[in-house]
């Protein structure tokens, strides 16, 4: 085979090598697209949660006024026993 | 055949090399996109989890003063029935007469719950309307 015959089969190979690598690169870029859809899709998510755990730092404020309410039956049970005399079992 | 050999070599080089900066830069545009939403995501659950921090030991004191109050309650409806029942009878044993003290007594007793202690309103102590009766 002439230096061309060997010239002209590199030149089919290397075309060969630049699909594949062209297969392979458009893969590899369905991939990272399902990676960032993924991201999106979590980020998506992400904000609901945040909207439906935006108040729960308002439950400290909730276990203080159930202390009152606490109190307040405490102090209507105490109220009711001094003024029946009597125990309930 | 020579030239047309080096034109056919350049081109395949050409179009190599295009299609992986075509490639990559797509590739690097979806990386820098998810590189930004993951990290939104990442400062959202750390506010997330800022915001959940004190769910753990409040429910849990929440639960506490729950059971006290249940069992408060349960004692309070006893003793009501119980003095509902005593305020009848002193009721039906002090007649009518009772009059304009009981009445009052009565206001202060269910207003705020401490007038009705014995010894602070007399009259809301013995008349009939002091727990609220049925005849008021």
């Amino acid at each position: 085979m002439s230096t061309n015959g060997y010239w002209a089969v590199s030149l089919v190979l290397g075309l060969v090598v630049c699909l594949v690598a062209v297969a392979l690169l458009e893969v590899f870029y369905r991939h990272v697209r399902r990676i960032e859809r993924g991201a999106d899709a979590v980020w998506v998510t992400g904000q609901a949660v945040a909207r439906n755990t935006a108040t729960t730092w308002m439950l400290g404020q909730t276990s203080t006024r159930l202390g009152l309410l606490t109190e307040e039956a405490l102090r209507h049970d105490e109220l009711l026993r001094g003024a029946t005399g009597r125990e309930v079992s | 055949m020579r030239t047309l050999l080096i034109l056919l070599t350049v081109v395949e080089i050409v179009l190599l090399l295009g299609a992986l900066a075509f490639y990559l830069n797509r590739i690097g545009a979806s990386l820098r996109r998810t590189s930004s939403l993951l990290a939104k995501v990442g400062f959202g659950v750390r506010a997330i989890e800022s915001h959940c921090a004190p769910i753990g030991p409040v429910v849990t004191t929440i639960n506490g003063q729950l059971a006290t109050i249940s069992g408060a309650l349960e004692g309070v409806a006893e003793l009501a029935t119980r003095a509902g029942d005593g305020a009848g009878v002193a009721g039906a044993g002090a007649g009518a007469g009772a009059g304009a003290g009981a009445v009052t007594g009565a206001g202060a007793g269910s207003v705020d719950g401490r007038g009705a202690t014995p010894g602070v309103t007399p009259g809301a102590q013995q008349g009939p309307d002091a727990w609220g009766s049925p005849d008021v």
